[in-house]
């Protein structure tokens, strides 16, 4: 892994116009309702609560000036349901969901308001901070309902974007290899070449041979030679046909051979993802018999190939996660006509959607 | 508030047929002419007049009731008050009856669909977009794709529906222009728009799920539908990203891009913003981002491919809660105290001068919209009783009034109409009159400036002629502006003509003047110098032009 980049901060937080507003006061701590929560640190020190500086909301409150405040620069990591990967490395027990969190933190919280490390950055305004302290100072008053959490989201697919080449391998001379090369962009974040592949390319005519899957350090981790290789053609006399193969699979368990039946299917495709730069693509589908693996192309009469995947159903139960979806994502191409219009030289980017086949 | 008429400048810049003279702010007294002659000059020079100076009203001091019903009936109708209103105007609680009775008027929610405008900047935004060459885009089609988020805007205003039903209804306005635009199934309405559901099956929450929306705050492969995403943040929360007081410096490597977004989806500086920048923006991934191989058709299209790519790219959540698509986020939306604020915001900052905009105001109407079920006509009937709205500060009347108000004082509609429409539609006319052309510049200019003169010597020329021939035309019962004498007529006594000149005055620039008054004197001047009763139709056409140019005729 590259280092990430530097980042250097020269300015942050103004600071608070109010520093004079003493946390917490005795009359917040001194109340006796015993539950309320309990201020993370430090002893509360008798004093008057502060005032409310004259721009602000008046009465302070959690709708007017706790939540609003919360929610624009704090929530986006402090939320219980922020996962640990996506918080920037907030503390998993610093969860600001609602005002008694708030008061629970409060020393802490505006400890780093006033001395500009939070947020990081910096965002807040001199006066929107004086407002939130002042608040968070007269007892983080007005307790009104959190937002609420709101619905799950499903586990997301894994999504990437890649950098694909057409390339001519030493190795490979009489073909062609896609080289992609995930670029870092999108989650998770990894680098480097994971995905080659090796065509036969003839006019109307393309075949699949070879299949190489690295993980993140460059190491092969799974290598997949098909024999006869699969048919991918716009140009055969019929709309069906199969090929018969053996596919060798090489990875760390040793050398692997097994017979494979595909069934392919010619077809017009009606896509309607505007990712697609044709509504009606050519539409190759090949299926595995014995084990349901579906691979498949579509093919703009404009852009050549535009969108490829893989299917594999006996991968797992859940059919969310079991599929690699590859968009080319056409505005970085030049229009390249019907059939495989491939040459050694070209490269564009492509968006992944599923785990790594 | 009073504007005195600086009409001798006018006669001394010329009383010929088509006396041409700058706009300026009002003067009065000794030496107007002179003043206002050296500040034309100085605009010559500089291309723009003066700034204009402080009001010498006291501060704090109020419209008096006819100006507060002009101002309103200008800001909720696009309109100017009739003259019976003006009559009717004679305290403040007859003045109070009719401002509330403009809020009930049926143009109030188109208005107030302008209003958002400065906003959301959508309706002439496709004038100036790269769509402007494609085939598909006519006028019509453009102006319908532009117009279509504020139309949701219209219904909800018109039809006192919550304001956040903008981000949760499931029907959204759609018509046939929209549908011939993108080629999808038609209303069978027309130009009329009418609720209906999403011609795919995108999750629906109100103009989140807007195509035109998302058209104007495009996405490419390079941002992440970020920018959309400060877009949301911007005008649903007033809460701009970018106008955040945050500094960086950063050192790159060549890999720059893959190295800038690791760092953003890691470094806790980056996550200031980033945090909730990029969960938002996955949101919006199913929208077509910018691409210069899409035709028309697909423009339109969501995508669930590129919509679960980019819940997958970075999960989508509303600041820290995790939600699946558009619908969520509209709920989310729609229960922040924050939205409904911003709303308070966005509708005071379009009714009121910036300067008197402050949180007492926000504080004070927010609770007359939340305590009215959050309808428009809750909220503005609140900013528009405010001393901040009847503060007699000098506001300039957007391209949309000036097109509006002409259009119903002179009355004759057809071809001529469609000419003012110019100054609601097209680029340059709304520049030209300090407005916002969706594109390039997003902010008014509050101030009158030079481009008025010229809009206004623009407008005069376009109308006056065809006014006076309709007018000729009608009934002496139902013209619309000579209502005491026909403009053709020689015969017309002294008396009559001034008459006739208060009413002009009185209905042109909503202020009523006596008989005697030194306005009456000056129009009388004109009007003889130009053709008097020997020529009444050059007379009055000269009167017609001074009062269309006439400073009051923008400021209110």
């Amino acid at each position: 892994m590259r280092p990430a980049c530097a980042l250097v901060v020269v300015a942050s937080l103004v600071a608070c116009e109010d520093k004079s507003a003493a946390l917490p006061s005795a009359g917040l701590f001194s109340s006796g309702g015993g539950t309320e929560p309990t201020p993370d640190s430090g002893t509360p020190e008798p004093g008057p609560l502060p005032d409310t500086p004259a721009h602000c909301a008046s009465p302070l409150s959690w709708a007017n000036t706790g939540e609003p405040y919360l929610l624009t620069y704090c929530s986006g990591c402090h939320t219980s349901t922020v996962a640990e990967d996506f918080r920037y490395g907030a503390p998993p027990e610093l969860v600001l969901d609602s005002a008694d969190d708030v008061f629970a933190h409060s020393v802490r919280i505006q400890a780093r308001i006033e001395d500009g490390t939070m947020p990081p950055t910096g965002g807040p305004s001199a006066d929107e901070n004086a407002c939130f302290l002042a608040w968070l100072g007269q007892g983080a008053r007005g307790l009104g309902d959190a937002l609420p959490a709101g619905p799950g989201s499903p586990t997301a697919v894994a999504a990437w974007e890649v950098l694909e080449t057409v390339d001519l391998h030493p190795d490979f001379p009489e073909g062609l290899t896609f080289v992609s090369t995930h670029v870092g962009l999108g989650r998770p974040v990894t680098h480097g070449v994971w995905l080659t592949e090796h065509w036969l390319v003839d006019g109307d005519d393309a075949w699949l041979v070879a299949r190489e899957r690295f993980d993140t350090d460059g190491r092969s981790v799974a290598h997949d030679t098909w024999e006869p290789p699969l048919l991918f053609s716009t140009g055969a006399s019929g709309d069906s046909w199969t090929t018969d193969t053996v596919r060798t699979r090489v990875d760390d368990s040793g050398v692997v051979e097994l017979t494979e039946v595909w069934d392919f299917v010619r077809d017009v495709g009606v896509s309607t993802d505007p990712r697609s730069i044709d509504t009606a693509p050519v539409r190759i589908v090949g299926v595995e018999r014995g084990t349901g693996i579906e691979q498949g192309l579509e093919l703009s009469d404009v852009m050549g190939p535009v969108h490829r995947w893989r299917t594999d159903h006996s991968a797992t139960a859940d059919p969310t996660v079991d599929h690699l979806d590859v968009y080319l994502f056409e505005s970085r191409l030049p229009p390249l006509g019907s059939g495989f219009p491939l040459v050694a030289g070209m490269e564009w980017s492509a968006r992944i959607l599923g785990d790594p086949p | 508030m009073t504007l005195r008429l600086p009409l001798l400048f006018v006669l001394v810049a010329g009383c010929g047929a088509d006396p041409l003279g700058p706009l300026q702010k009002p003067t009065s007294g000794e030496g107007a002419a002179a003043d206002t002659a050296d500040a034309a000059s100085e605009a010559r020079d500089t291309g723009l007049l003066a700034p204009d100076t402080p009001s010498d009203t006291p501060a704090g001091a109020l419209l008096s009731p006819e100006a507060w019903v002009t101002r309103a009936s200008l800001d909720l109708r696009g309109i100017r008050p009739s003259l019976e209103e003006l009559a009717q105007a004679t305290d403040d609680t007859a003045a109070a009856l009719l401002v509330d009775s403009f809020v009930d008027d049926p143009r109030f929610g188109h208005r107030m669909a302008w209003v958002f405008n400065d906003v959301l900047h959508t309706a002439v935004w496709f004038d100036n977009s790269p769509f402007r060459f494609f085939p598909e885009m006519t006028t019509e089609t453009g102006r319908a794709a532009g117009f279509a988020p504020l139309a949701m805007v219209e219904h909800i205003a018109a039809n006192d529906r919550p304001w956040t039903d903008l981000v949760t209804a499931t029907q959204v306005p759609h018509n046939d222009r929209v549908a011939e635009l993108f080629s999808v199934p038609g209303t069978g309405t027309g130009d009329t728009w009418t609720l209906a559901p999403a011609w795919d099956d995108r999750p629906m929450a109100g103009i989140l799920s807007s195509t035109t929306l998302w058209l104007a705050y495009d996405g490419d492969r390079t941002n992440f539908n970020r920018r959309r995403a400060n877009e949301f943040s911007r005008i649903f929360l007033c809460a701009d990203f970018l106008a955040r007081e945050v500094t960086f410096q950063f050192q790159l490597s060549p890999e720059a891009l893959a190295e800038l977004e690791r760092a953003v989806q890691t470094e806790p500086a980056c996550g200031t913003c980033h945090a909730v920048l990029d969960p938002l923006a996955s949101y919006f991934g199913g929208f077509v981002e910018r691409s210069a191989n899409e035709p028309t058709h697909q423009l339109a299209l969501y995508s669930d491919w590129t919509a679960e790519w980019y819940r997958g790219w970075a999960e989508p959540a509303y600041y820290g809660r995790p939600g699946k698509d558009l619908t969520d986020l509209g709920a989310y939306l729609a229960a922040d105290p924050r939205f409904t604020r911003c709303a308070v915001e966005n509708f005071a900052g379009g009714l009121v001068s910036a300067e008197l905009v402050d949180d007492r105001l926000l504080d004070r109407v927010h609770a007359d919209f939340a305590a009215d079920g959050l309808t428009v006509r809750a909220m503005v009937r609140s900013i528009v009783h405010s001393d901040a709205y009847r503060s007699d500060s000098q506001r300039v009347l957007t391209t949309e009034q000036v097109a509006t108000s002409v259009a119903d004082l002179v009355g004759w509609g057809g071809a001529a109409d469609e000419d003012l429409t110019h100054l609601i539609w097209e680029a340059e006319y709304r520049l030209l009159g300090g407005g916002t052309d969706d594109s390039a510049i997003l902010v008014r200019n509050p101030d009158p400036n030079v481009g008025h003169v010229v809009l206004m010597t623009w407008v005069a020329r376009r109308v006056v002629d065809d006014t006076l021939t309709v007018e000729l035309g009608r009934d002496a019962g139902a013209r619309r502006l000579f209502t005491v004498v026909a403009p053709d007529d020689t015969t017309v006594s002294s008396a009559e003509i001034r008459a006739q000149l208060v009413a002009l005055h009185t209905r042109m620039l909503s202020q009523p003047v006596a008989t005697d008054a030194i306005e009456v004197d000056e129009l009388v001047d004109l009007f003889e110098a130009a053709g008097g009763t020997a020529d009444p139709l050059s007379g009055w056409a000269v009167v017609l032009h001074a009062l269309i140019r006439h400073p009051a005729a923008v400021l209110y």
